[in-house]
């Protein structure tokens, strides 16, 4: 079990988070809190760099689902970046690749 | 021993004045140091008789010298208990070693109380090494005996509140294996012209599960049959998951339209649990309508694993449900339909990720859905009931690689060569 860092900073788009390390039930707190931290304003993007991350339960899925919803209620939008082909078997499979603006690293 | 009694050393030694302070202090004379040393000591023959005694120890036992020396030995001064021991132990030892030290014994005086002590014993040898006696010091360790038995009690106390802590986990995984159980039917309803099996494993008995299934009749021809997977572990997914049976069971009787089904959950399930605490599941929901001796299956699925279906000719059949989304988490969310005929012979499978995502082999790689399906091919053709038996041999082979919740259900039509009926819980 790796442990999860996640590292914010601002970008002329939106603010940028960038999470490493595995999530689950103990830590998936730490992204809330990172993302209500973040708070994206209106007409910005979130970025979630997903590109080292391991989802060990649906704990992470949470977190996302919830940061989606805090970012469209400040009328921003969300995007994750980087992100692995589990991940993208979890999204495909829940759905939520159809919700979820999914990029490559820029 | 004291360093004062010692005297192997004179502190102050050079500083003028207290040298003479220290001399008087040390007048005490080796005779007295032994007779009223704050310990006891006795010189024994090799056959144990008492040949000397210092009046500390006599002092300790009420004993006078003329009653010991020359008449008593030294296992005479001891409880039945500590002669035993020293038979067994001290004196063999003893005799090997020609020392032992700090070992606990209980002396028994005058007045019949007992003492306990510790006892350091040597031989002395002549210079051709013959022992001539044994030397003794006794330290009286009553205050180290009611330092043990504190210790000795707060251990029972510790032992004790462990106990109840056993007990307690114990009553605790009594009311979680209940609430589980409430979660689930009992027992599935007999369906005519339908076979029926389930399967629930349960990866911890201290944690509520969050995987759900259940079966009931709608009306004479058809039933309605959900199973899902809810978010999370523990009391908040068990609430979730009780809303999301009731929810799903009075959708399905007021409307048999699994898409409708599972629309009416997500709403109900995005009301009740808002923006920061979402809560959500993953389900399949369906209706069995009986046609003549088929069964025409309607269902939807929301995130969920796809259902299979061994068919009576040895196949196996993923019915996929692309882009059907999790239920409770979007306000948009999308509901895929499926539908397939069960003909006699055909069995449907409807499983939790738990199956899918178990790890398997030295790799611990995924098992997923290419090797469950493999599985259900080497299977078929195969009713609920061998399909259900088949599946929990193939879960428990997972081991530890399995640790999640698991919940199967099987419906099958019966094959027309096997007329009985069977459901088995």
């Amino acid at each position: 079990m790796k442990n999860l860092t996640i590292t914010a900073s601002p970008t002329p788009a939106g603010p940028a988070l960038v999470v490493a390390g595995d999530l689950d039930h103990t830590n998936a707190r730490q992204l809330r809190r990172a993302g209500r931290g973040a708070a994206p304003s209106a007409g910005q993007v979130l970025t979630v760099d997903l590109g080292n991350v391991g989802f060990r339960d649906s704990s992470g899925l949470t977190a996302l689902i919830a940061l989606h919803n805090d970012a469209l209620a400040a009328g921003a939008d969300m995007a994750l970046v980087a992100v692995s082909a589990s991940v993208r078997r979890l999204l495909r499979l829940t759905g939520l690749d159809q919700v979820f603006d999914l990029r490559d690293r820029a | 021993m004291s360093p004062a009694a010692g005297g192997c050393e004179e502190p102050g030694t050079g500083v003028p004045g207290t040298r003479a302070k220290f001399s008087a202090l040390l007048e005490d004379s080796a005779e007295d140091l032994y007779e009223s040393a704050p310990c006891g000591y006795l010189s024994t023959m090799m056959d144990g008789t008492i040949a000397k005694i210092n009046a500390t120890l006599l002092g300790w036992l009420g004993l006078s010298r003329n009653e010991v020396v020359g008449r008593m030995r030294f296992t005479d001064l001891l409880t039945v208990g500590g002669k035993l021991y020293h038979e067994t132990h001290f004196a063999p030892l003893l005799r090997m070693q020609g020392h032992l030290g700090g070992i606990a014994l209980e002396m028994r005086t005058a007045s019949g109380s007992r003492l306990p002590v510790l006892v350091t014993s040597t031989v002395k040898k002549s210079d051709d090494g013959e022992p001539l006696l044994i030397r003794t010091t006794v330290f009286d360790a009553t205050d180290r005996r009611a330092y043990e038995s504190e210790l000795l009690r707060a251990r029972r106390t510790a032992d004790e509140a462990r106990r109840q802590a056993e007990a307690d986990r114990e009553r605790l995984r009594e009311a979680l294996a209940v609430l589980q159980q409430s979660l689930l039917p009992a027992a599935l309803p007999d369906i005519p012209g339908v076979e029926t099996a389930c399967h629930y494993h349960t990866a911890s008995a201290m944690q509520l599960g969050g995987d759900f299934y259940d079966l009931f009749a709608l009306d004479d021809n058809r039933s309605a049959f959900f199973l899902g997977d809810v978010c999370g572990k523990g009391p908040q997914a068990a609430a979730v998951t009780s809303l999301t049976r009731y929810t799903l069971r009075a959708a399905a009787l007021h409307e048999p339209d699994p898409v409708a089904n599972l629309r009416v959950l997500n709403t109900v399930l995005l009301d009740r649990y808002t923006g920061d605490d979402p809560r959500y599941c993953t389900a399949v929901v369906g209706v069995l309508e009986r046609v003549g001796e088929t069964v025409e299956v309607r269902m939807a699925a929301g995130g969920h694993p796809p259902p299979l279906v061994l068919r009576a000719d040895g196949r196996a059949e993923h019915l996929p449900t692309p882009g059907g989304m999790l239920v409770g988490a979007l306000p948009a969310a999308r509901f895929v339909p499926v539908r397939t005929t069960l003909r006699p012979g055909d069995t449907l499978l409807l499983y939790t990720d738990g199956l899918t995502e178990a790890r398997t082999g030295p790799q611990r790689e995924l098992y997923g859905d290419e090797a469950l399906k493999s599985f259900a091919e080497a299977l078929a053709p195969a009713g609920p009931g061998r399909v259900i038996d088949a599946l929990t041999d193939l879960l428990r082979s997972f081991g530890d690689g399995l640790n999640d919740d698991t919940a199967l259900l099987a419906i099958g039509v019966p094959a027309r060569t096997d007329p009985g009926r069977r459901t088995s819980a």
